[in-house]
């Protein structure tokens, strides 16, 4: 496998076809896990704009950008399910978005200060 | 920056957005000649295909469940509207109906019994009853109380001047002990088994909704007029109107047409003669009541 180029092309693809299976596929998610999704996405969006940011930096890994994605969706999940049944979900959602919307304003930040050097 | 400056956690949060597994895995990566890009291996690009497969396919569900939602829910408020206006309407037309059966067996009844003497004195009866429950059309002297809720305040707080179902109830509770003998509410009678109470921020009387300004209609004697304005709840009311801004009318009114009310079929109560209660530790306390008076 060495010498492949691991250039934007699998992110793009990936991308690509993940949001092609969501468009055709169109699968219908437990209602139980309904709550969870946006703030799945939201980490999602973490994971990704650290991932982009790490690539810049040139310190990306794709072993990292795997195990912060899942433990992203994983932890953010959890918490707002802990938060579900202490009855503070709706606080402890915010708390995630808040911070996670922090970390996804730094790194876009960060990008753009490589893309554009300002 | 050290662990024990105050602020340390907020300046990490605003600072430090790349995860630090990066830098970590980079320091490992140094002394190894593998180029940055190929890093992790095969497997390791094979699963950050699929997280990119997942985060895409996640995105769009999720946009697509919000998106639908909004309209369902919008819809469903819409049919709800539509089926309280016509159970509404079918209630309406089911009272409007029920005046005109009732109507219909009172003009039977009364053609029936005038024929005899045993039956006029039942037809007296009756008619005694009848006008006891609130069950026939009444006219009369009285007074007409209206509350009409504050306006809005200007900021958009709470409109401490909004009528209130306790306000309507004690007016009526005032009238009735003032010695009225038919009231209405927004031109719904009251019976003896009508209740006031709101739901949310609506009030309803009898189960119906009744809206602001509230027109209290009470036949009575003229007295009502001092004994309500007096009574306490009359100066706690005026007490709102100089504090809240509420409003409060009562005038005099030489005749007053009052509806009759629905009534409702009473199933379980007995008249108390027909189990021979009168006989029982309970009958004797009624009768020794009934004989004080």
């Amino acid at each position: 496998m060495k010498g492949i180029r691991t250039g934007p092309v699998i992110p793009v693809l990936g991308l690509a076809l993940g949001i092609a299976a969501g468009v055709l596929l169109d699968p219908s998610v437990p209602t139980s896990l309904q709550p969870y999704l946006p703030i799945a996405v939201v980490a999602a969006l973490d994971a990704v704009f650290g991932g982009i940011r790490a690539r810049l930096d040139h310190v990306f890994d794709a072993k990292v950008f795997v195990v912060s994605f899942v433990s992203n969706v994983i932890v953010a999940g959890l918490i707002v399910f802990l938060g579900d049944q202490l009855g503070v979900g709706a606080q402890l959602s915010t708390a995630v978005i808040v911070v996670l919307g922090i970390r996804i304003f730094g790194n876009t930040a960060a990008i753009r200060r490589h893309l554009f050097r300002a | 920056m050290t662990q024990t400056d105050p602020e340390s956690m907020l300046k990490r949060l605003l600072n430090d957005t790349l995860d630090p597994g990066y830098e970590e895995a980079a320091k490992r990566r140094a002394g190894s000649s593998d180029p940055p890009a190929q890093a992790g291996g095969w497997r390791a690009r094979l699963a950050f295909a699929l997280c990119l497969l997942l985060i895409g396919a996640l995105s769009t569900v999720v946009i697509a469940q919000v998106r639908s939602s909004a309209p369902q829910r919008e819809e469903l408020r819409q049919a709800l509207i539509e089926d309280i206006a016509a159970q509404r309407a079918a209630g309406d037309l089911l009272a409007a109906r029920l005046v005109e059966v009732r109507d219909e067996a009172t003009h039977a009844r009364e053609e029936l019994l005038t024929a005899t003497s045993k039956g006029q004195e039942a037809l007296d009866e009756l008619d005694r009853a009848e006008s006891n429950a609130g069950l026939t059309q009444v006219r009369g002297p009285g007074v007409a109380v209206t509350l009409t809720d504050a306006p809005p305040p200007e900021d958009g707080g709470d409109n401490l001047g909004r009528i209130l179902d306790r306000d309507i109830q004690s007016v009526v509770n005032e009238l009735w002990a003032a010695g009225a003998e038919a009231i209405a509410i927004d031109g719904q009678r009251l019976g003896p088994r009508t209740s006031i109470r709101s739901a949310g921020q609506a009030i309803l009387v009898d189960f119906r909704p009744v809206t602001n300004p509230y027109l209290i209609e009470a036949i009575g004697p003229a007295g009502m007029f001092d004994d309500l304005l007096e009574s306490s709840a009359g100066r706690t009311l005026a007490s709102y109107v100089s504090a809240f801004g509420l409003g409060l009318d009562v005038v005099q009114a030489q005749q007053l047409d009052l509806p009759p009310g629905t009534g409702s079929s009473i199933t379980l109560a007995q008249p108390a003669q027909r189990f021979g209660i009168l006989g029982s530790a309970a009958g004797r306390r009624h009768s020794a009541w009934r004989e004080e008076r």
